[in-house]
């Protein structure tokens, strides 16, 4: 349904400058940003140079942080001694998010062609949990095929990708939602949040009405996104 | 939850004033809101009506439709046997003054500001009014400031919602419209009563508008009879739900029987002679079989019938536009689908027999469901349901920018997670360079480029390594300009910022050759405004300087022993800088006779005002501490940024201080200082009129006239108004902000930071939204979920 009706620039402008938004709550929202992701020295400068505390201990950022570096550069163990540290409750709790742990360990013995390890492990450790529920089964046998196609050009992208670094950094990215969630912390990054209802808002309203959106008032945000 | 800053900020008046009754709806198959208004000014007032407006305040309001000139002829109601009708002696004029507030339960909607239950006094009844707002001006009423935080700064103004239907298209907005009647779209009524006029003749409405009974003669068919309310329901409430107590008189043996009362919902033009549920675009709960229906002869099965003295709940969630029931305070279910998706929806309820009533809540009393609970879960819902959306920063790359050349050719429009990731970090680092947050932005950028060496991520772009690493403001200068663009961002961020503090520290001589030295197109936009406007401020600051050494000079001669304890000295300014036409060598050399360490002690409380919008944005620039010109130190607690967290800037001015042999006991080094820095400051101001008092500018004119309006008082920071405000540090912070703003301009960079724009965005369509009838957006509230901490 292409939208009959236009609200003009000017009164659109207007509407913007209406709405109730000031630098410290930016402030803010950049601040849970850098937090959540884990920038951690970033986050101490921010609270110095902004005058905001930050709402968790740094040392809990940069624990974060050592975690998932672990897990980038393919450290499974070394990830689930440090999650352990922190909190034993948060992988006890958490059966699929160790699941996948246990799974991208997996992967990593099969990346580094270790493979009487993988094998022992998958059998030992992973094959009874795949017993649990058909989730685990799936995505057990989804990894065992790793071995069958030897990463060549042949092996099904829904494989490959089990190889890629996106999937170290969703396994990373789970663990640090647990973790922060154990914390009490929102998981989802705000900025995200926002950026999301933005898409939402703005793609719904565009059905109603037709009006100024967001890029329009990017002209300019090139030379800085732009490099 | 913290409260909104700005003029919402203000607690909101909780009590609102005694509810003025609208004048009767038309009574036609048609959109009342179609239904033009005769000129309301000509019957506004009290004296004009005959009936129902009574008013206890007492006010003649203006725009006060009457009800003589809506309402039928008594009589004529008579003789019609449809829908349309109207019985003055069933409504038998009545005084209402039934007080209801918003329903606590709507405070979960995120567009509560929108949602009233009356108009604030002094306020047309229609938006029809606006064509005369002469007639009828408008007041930014802050009725509707809620007790949480907004989307909006000010409290809209009212305007008649009865065409702010689901259906109703948007009008045409004036393309500038008067800022008083900036949000008047935004406002929607509630129910807050059934209607003496929408309503079959056999029925009669009590005064308060919550009864209604029911006197004609059992029947069926045609010999229905249905109410609706004074309001629809505004979708932008989210979820909106009332009560009904069965009411009526039970006869001998007849106890526990189920009535003949239908409670639901019906759109504008439903018969009023047919229970709701029978006629499309309406639905309804019946009582005697415990059907539901929804537009249709047969019902259909749904819960246990209902009787005397049962409560009935009845709601429609707008974010799935189905209806729910209750029924004593437990829930019964959901029915229904589409519901009020096509029509505005009104409370209905519709009876059968004779001697049957109800009586309503719409908030006038606790309900007897816990709608607050059910409110809140299916916002919770709602809003975890929008944060599945996918993520695509497409919608932030404006029309011009070219496709990345990694991405796929076809026509693939969403971002992968990785552009996703790297616009996201963009934004937060153009927002960090934007505001000159200098170390933040590069510990960020050194964060970005170790990751992005470790992970295919992209990260910031990485300068070469330059000796920006730490502080080396002093060095900045030396520095040449990198070809890298991420580098010379930073070069510039270092510059701009150092320049913004200098502004913020009073230091204008210092902001004004730098600014000069490496910005001076920005000096020279908008033909040298940016220059006046860093000029004035050093008048300003200027007549400053002597007033502090004029009240050192009072309290010599009264007491010398107080000079310690109240007000120090600040450190000699250092020489001026010659600067434009009020070069001028000053009191540098004057010896002070004080401590340079003394700091002034504020006896007043300058409250930092946090700008309304981030236009006028808090301060936040980081400043130093450093002494740069005496009254700096006036303004030592108002800041909100940390002091001397990292003293980059070498720490003032070093002249030391020479002691005063004569201290405490001569005025006289006291009066020469006074009187030279006055000496000072005028020479200063007659250069700069002579530069400007024939530039024909408003703006000009304007901060001209109110600049030299300082100099009438002895104390301007005491002086209160538009004196006061000029002096302030606050007025200095704002100063900076519009120079960093006029230097990014000046550069081709945005004035507002990409993610403030974003937000404001969405906050726009947001709100649009609900003014659009998506229920949903009702629950996207933005202040909890963004700003508020957790």
């Amino acid at each position: 349904m292409a939208p009959e009706h236009k609200i003009r620039k000017a009164e659109w402008d207007r509407r913007l400058h209406e709405v109730q938004i000031s630098k410290q709550d930016l402030n803010r929202l950049i601040m849970d940003y850098l937090v959540i992701e884990g920038y951690k020295s970033a986050a101490e400068e921010f609270s110095q140079e902004a005058g905001l505390t930050p709402s968790v201990e740094y040392k809990s950022i940069e624990d974060r942080m050592h975690i998932r570096e672990a897990l980038q550069r393919g450290d499974v163990e070394d990830a689930i001694t440090r999650v352990n540290e922190l909190d034993p409750e948060i992988l006890d709790t958490n059966p699929k998010l160790y699941f996948h742990l246990q799974q991208q360990k997996l992967i990593e013995y099969i990346r580094q062609g270790r493979i009487t390890e993988a094998l022992q492990f998958a059998q030992e450790e992973m094959a009874p949990r795949g017993e649990e529920s058909p989730e685990y089964l799936e995505e057990l046998e989804r990894t065992m095929a790793l071995l069958v196609f030897d990463s060549g050009p042949s092996t099904p992208a829904g494989i490959a990708e089990l190889l890629s670094p996106a999937q170290r950094l969703k396994t990373a990215g789970e663990v640090n939602a647990a973790i922060l969630e154990s914390f009490g912390q929102g998981k989802e990054v705000k900025l995200v949040g926002l950026l999301k209802l933005l898409c939402w808002g703005e793609s719904l309203l565009g059905e109603k009405v037709e009006f100024p959106h967001v890029r329009e008032y990017m002209a300019g945000l090139e030379k800085v996104m732009e490099y | 939850m913290r409260h909104p800053i700005g003029y919402a900020a203000r607690p909101p008046p909780r009590v609102f004033e005694p509810r003025i009754v609208r004048g009767p709806e038309p009574m036609r198959l048609i959109d009342p809101a179609c239904i033009p208004l005769t000129s309301p000014s000509s019957v506004a007032g009290p004296s004009t009506s005959p009936s129902r407006t009574r008013r206890t305040s007492g006010a003649s309001l203006p725009g006060i439709r009457s009800p003589s000139l809506q309402r039928h002829p008594p009589g004529a109601a008579a003789t019609s046997t449809s829908a349309s009708s109207s019985t003055p002696a069933a409504s038998s004029s009545s005084n209402s003054t039934s007080f209801i507030t918003r329903p606590a339960y709507l405070e979960h909607s995120a567009l509560r500001h929108m949602l009233h239950t009356e108009p604030p006094p002094g306020l047309p009844p229609s938006r029809k009014m606006l064509e005369h707002p002469s007639v009828s001006p408008y007041s930014l009423a802050a009725q509707s400031a809620s007790q949480t935080r907004s989307y909006y700064t000010v409290a809209a103004s009212p305007s008649d919602s009865d065409d702010e239907s689901t259906v109703s298209p948007p009008r045409d907005i004036p393309p500038h419209p008067p800022i008083a009647l900036a949000s008047q779209d935004s406002m929607f009524r509630l129910p807050t009563r059934w209607s003496d006029h929408v309503k079959q003749n056999m029925l009669s409405v009590s005064p308060d508008g919550r009864d209604v009974s029911f006197s004609g003669v059992a029947g069926s068919g045609d010999k229905d009879a249905a109410v609706r309310t004074n309001h629809p329901i505004p979708p932008a409430c989210g979820i909106y739900y009332y009560e009904v107590e069965i009411t009526g008189r039970v006869l001998k043996g007849h106890e526990g029987d189920p009535v003949r009362v239908c409670v639901g919902f019906a759109g504008p033009e439903v018969k009023l002679s047919r229970i709701p549920g029978l006629e499309s675009n309406s639905w309804g709960y019946y009582g005697d079989d415990g059907c539901v229906f929804s537009g249709e002869k047969t019902g259909s099965s749904f819960a246990q019938t209902f009787t005397v003295g049962d409560t009935i709940g009845c709601g429609i969630d707008f974010t799935t536009y189905r209806a729910f029931y209750t029924r004593n305070g437990t829930l019964l279910g959901t029915v229904f689908d589409n519901v009020g998706k096509n029509t505005p929806l009104y409370p209905s309820v519709g009876f059968r027999q004779s001697a049957d009533s109800v009586r309503v809540n719409f908030g006038h009393e606790p309900f007897r469901y816990d709608i607050d609970y059910h409110v809140q879960q299916q916002r919770n819902a709602t809003w975890a349901k929008i944060l599945t959306t996918p993520l695509d920063i497409s919608v932030l790359e404006s029309k011009s920018i070219k496709q990345e050349p990694q991405s796929p050719p076809e026509n693939q429009t969403t971002r992968t997670d990785d552009q996703n990731k790297a616009a996201i970090s963009q934004l937060v680092y153009s927002y960090l360079t934007h505001h000159g947050y200098v170390k933040t932005a590069r510990s960020f950028r050194n964060h970005q480029a170790k990751a992005g060496a470790s992970s295919t991520t992209p990260g910031l772009p990485v300068p070469p390594r330059t000796k920006l690493e730490g502080d080396s403001d002093v060095e900045m200068d030396a520095i040449s300009r990198e070809s890298n663009v991420a580098s010379s961002t930073e070069d510039d961020m270092d510059l701009r910022t150092r320049i913004v503090r200098y502004v913020v520290n009073g230091d204008i001589d210092m902001a004004i050759s730098e600014t000069r030295k490496h910005y001076p197109q920005a000096l020279a936009v908008e033909d040298g405004l940016m220059s006046f406007k860093l000029r004035c401020r050093k008048f300003v600051e200027l007549i400053l300087e002597a007033a502090v050494l004029k009240k050192k000079m009072k309290l010599k001669g009264v007491d010398p022993t107080m000079e310690d304890d109240i007000y120090g000295v600040p450190p000699a300014p250092r020489p001026e800088r010659t600067e434009g036409r009020g070069g001028f060598t000053g009191i540098g050399e004057e010896s002070m006779g004080m401590d340079i360490d003394e700091e002034i002690i504020v006896t007043e409380t300058l409250a930092p005002t946090n700008g309304t919008n981030g236009f006028a944005s808090t301060p936040s620039i980081p400043i130093r501490k450093r002494p740069a010109s005496p009254v700096d130190s006036l303004f030592k607690d108002v800041t909100d940024t940390p002091f001397g967290s990292t003293p980059s800037i070498s720490p003032g001015p070093t002249s030391a201080p020479i002691v005063d042999s004569t201290r405490g006991t001569s005025p006289a080094p006291a009066v020469i200082d006074y009187e030279n820095a006055l000496n000072q400051a005028i020479i200063y101001g007659q250069g700069l009129s002579t530069d400007y008092k024939d530039d024909p500018r408003p703006e000009v004119k304007l901060l001209f006239k109110k600049t030299f309006g300082i100099v009438a008082w002895e104390d301007p920071l005491e002086a209160g108004g538009v004196a006061a405000e000029v002096a302030s540090k606050e007025a200095r912070i704002a100063l900076g902000d519009e120079l960093n703003r006029t230097i990014l301009q000046s550069q081709g960079k945005p004035a507002v930071p990409a993610l403030e724009w974003v937000y404001r965005c969405t906050a726009a369509s947001i709100v649009e939204l609900g003014r659009q009838g998506v229920g949903a957006a009702a629950f996207a509230d933005m202040p909890r979920e963004f700003l508020d901490a957790a």
